[in-house]
């Protein structure tokens, strides 16, 4: 009778654990959780080769030389290079056997509405949902745009930047990159109307505004905990990111002409300002240049120009018009890197 | 051959002779092709006259047989239907439906012309000595772009700019479209951009010039247009949540002064 008891204690704490996953979800999360390695408490990596590569967030992870814990091996990550645009980094675990633990791999499309995603944080799993997967999202330090995908989840009590955000099958989606402003994603959550379905049980069952007597009910004590938006890099740009670090160099390469745009009144991308060093300068394009159309592609705007760049790999040769002065003008770019 | 034969021939036909009377002129029908030829007729008429419901053929007889042959091939014509002259106009009316629904939808985008007495397009002016990542601003090297709202180019005046070559209502256009420049400071004139759009449609490879510069606006090459109008972008900044310690993202509806790299 205490056994069983002990036992549904451990088991309801094993549960609590892994984030409150069904017994479905912790095998599937068995089978991925050798490929995470946990950088103390702080934060964790995935693996992405046999080889002992391993992917992670910049910000969460300090240092070049770092000791984590892979599966139940205590192991040296020493980092082999950055993607300044992403802020992903790759690690290289130490000591290492190759095919130890079988690597998440990128999936071939990208992730569907309301898929069930798993975000590896240092305490372990939590559960997610995709939202979409065809936002747009600006670094405002760097002006790249990446597409990127939104994603869902209960905010759990610990932070969840660098969290590894995986499919059930394995699959990598992403590293959580940034967090919606809570007051967006309340917003969100209520539909746009700026009160939650726990708000307003909150407010009923305190009388509203008028009950002064009563001591008032604390809203989080109903219901699910707030809701955290969160963004991850899309799969093409995480494609390119990975397969730059798998390469012998460990670079990855982001294809740019090395401009500055804005979106133009009568449609185009209007230049504001480009690199001394950068190809489209060294090709004659100009600051007040409005790009019409780049491969037979037209432009409409700002981030019609980025869309189409990112499709581009580098050292291709673009053939881009613009509007310069009333006439339009014909330019070869070749693409360069960043 | 004369009446009294050809009648003998129609009885004989219609079986109303006696077996001898058939034989004996059977035997005279043979020796005349015409006398034959009648026989036949008349018989292929009773073959078709068995065909009529309404008359029995015990009943048949050279009467009833003549007024059946008037009656059906003196049944005056059947009129077709027709509405004579009100037919023009209700032909007319199903043109004009026909060329309206094929007809081409005009331009989406809204045509204005801007006129614009400052230089839109500032060339840029460097006034220290630019570094390797120096930007290419008029306001020499600062920082880079912000991403907080900028003055966009102001519509001064919202004149349609196509009333030489373009007839407003049918947005048909001749073929005197060709580019006229704006103001000597670059302005865009709205002609340009229609021009464009008129370029998209009819040209199918660019022109590989050894020029750059080309003054005709319909050389530019065929454009597949792109999706690329976004309802909302995400502006991701550098400072960091306090709850979950991952930068801070925001939620912008306009694109409008949002600059990007590329």
């Amino acid at each position: 009778m205490l056994s069983s008891a002990a036992k549904l204690g451990l088991a309801l704490l094993a549960s609590w654990m892994q984030g409150g996953l069904t017994p479905r979800e912790q095998q599937a999360w068995s089978k991925i959780q050798p490929a995470i390695a946990y950088v103390g408490r702080d934060a964790v990596c995935v693996l992405i080769d046999d080889t002992g590569l391993f992917l992670g967030q910049k910000d969460a992870i300090r240092g070049n030389e770092v000791v984590a814990v892979a599966g139940t091996q205590r192991v040296t990550l020493k980092r082999l290079g950055e993607d300044s645009a992403t802020g992903l980094v790759v690690f290289q675990a130490s000591p290492w056997t190759y095919g130890q633990a079988k690597p998440v791999y990128l999936p071939e499309k990208s992730a569907v509405q309301g898929q069930a995603l798993f975000v590896a944080l240092p305490n372990g799993p939590i559960k997610a949902e995709l939202v979409r997967s065809d936002r747009i999202a600006v670094l405002t330090a760097s002006h790249r745009m990446f597409p990127v995908n939104e994603l869902k989840f209960e905010a759990p009590e610990s932070a969840v930047a660098g969290g590894m955000v995986i499919t059930q099958n394995g699959e990598l989606v992403g590293a959580v990159s940034a967090t919606l402003r809570n007051d967006e994603a309340n917003a969100a959550r209520s539909g746009g109307g700026g009160i939650s379905a726990a708000d307003a049980l909150g407010n009923q069952l305190n009388g509203g505004a008028q009950n002064f007597g009563a001591p008032k009910l604390l809203q989080r004590q109903i219901g699910p905990g707030d809701l955290t938006v969160a963004y991850t890099v899309g799969l093409g740009v995480m494609r390119r990111v990975v397969e730059g670090f798998k390469s012998p160099a460990h670079q990855v390469q982001h294809p740019t002409i090395g401009i500055f745009c804005k979106d133009y009144l009568g449609g185009g991308a209007l230049v504001t300002a480009l690199r001394d060093d950068s190809t489209a300068a060294k090709a004659g394009m100009q600051v007040g240049d409005v790009i019409l159309s780049i491969d037979g592609a037209k432009i409409r705007s700002q981030i019609g120009f980025a869309s189409t760049m990112l499709q581009k790999e580098v050292g291709q040769t673009l053939v881009v018009w613009v509007l310069r002065n009333s006439l339009q003008v014909r330019l070869s770019i070749p693409v360069g890197k960043s | 051959m004369n009446r009294k034969i050809e009648d003998e021939l129609m009885k004989l036909a219609f079986e109303e002779m006696t077996p001898e009377q058939a034989s004996e002129l059977s035997q005279i029908a043979a020796s005349d092709p015409e006398a034959q030829r009648t026989l036949t007729d008349y018989q292929d008429i009773k073959r078709s006259l068995r065909m009529l419901a309404d008359v029995p053929p015990h009943q048949l007889s050279n009467e009833r047989l003549r007024s059946a042959i008037l009656g059906q091939g003196l049944k005056p014509a059947r009129k077709r239907f027709s509405l004579g002259w009100a037919s023009m106009p209700l032909s007319a009316a199903a043109l004009a439906v026909v060329f309206m629904a094929i007809k081409p939808k005009p331009p989406v985008e809204p045509m204005v012309a801007l006129h614009q007495k400052e230089n839109l397009f500032p060339v840029p002016t460097i006034t220290a000595p630019p570094s390797r990542f120096a930007l290419k601003t008029p306001a020499a090297n600062t920082a880079l772009p912000s991403i907080v709202p900028q003055p966009t180019p102001t519509v001064m005046k919202s004149t349609v700019a196509f009333h030489r070559s373009v007839r407003h209502h049918s947005h048909k256009i001749d073929d005197r479209v060709a580019l006229v420049s704006g103001d000597e400071n670059g302005s865009l004139d709205g002609d340009i951009r229609f021009a464009m759009n008129q370029a998209d449609k009819q040209v199918k490879s660019p022109v590989t010039s050894a020029s750059p510069l080309v003054a005709n606006p319909s050389a530019a090459p065929a454009a597949t247009v792109a999706e690329n109008k976004p309802a909302a972008i995400v502006l991701i900044d550098g400072q960091k949540d306090g709850n979950t310690g991952a930068s801070r993202a925001t939620e912008v509806d306009s694109t409008s002064n949002v600059v990007v790299g590329g």
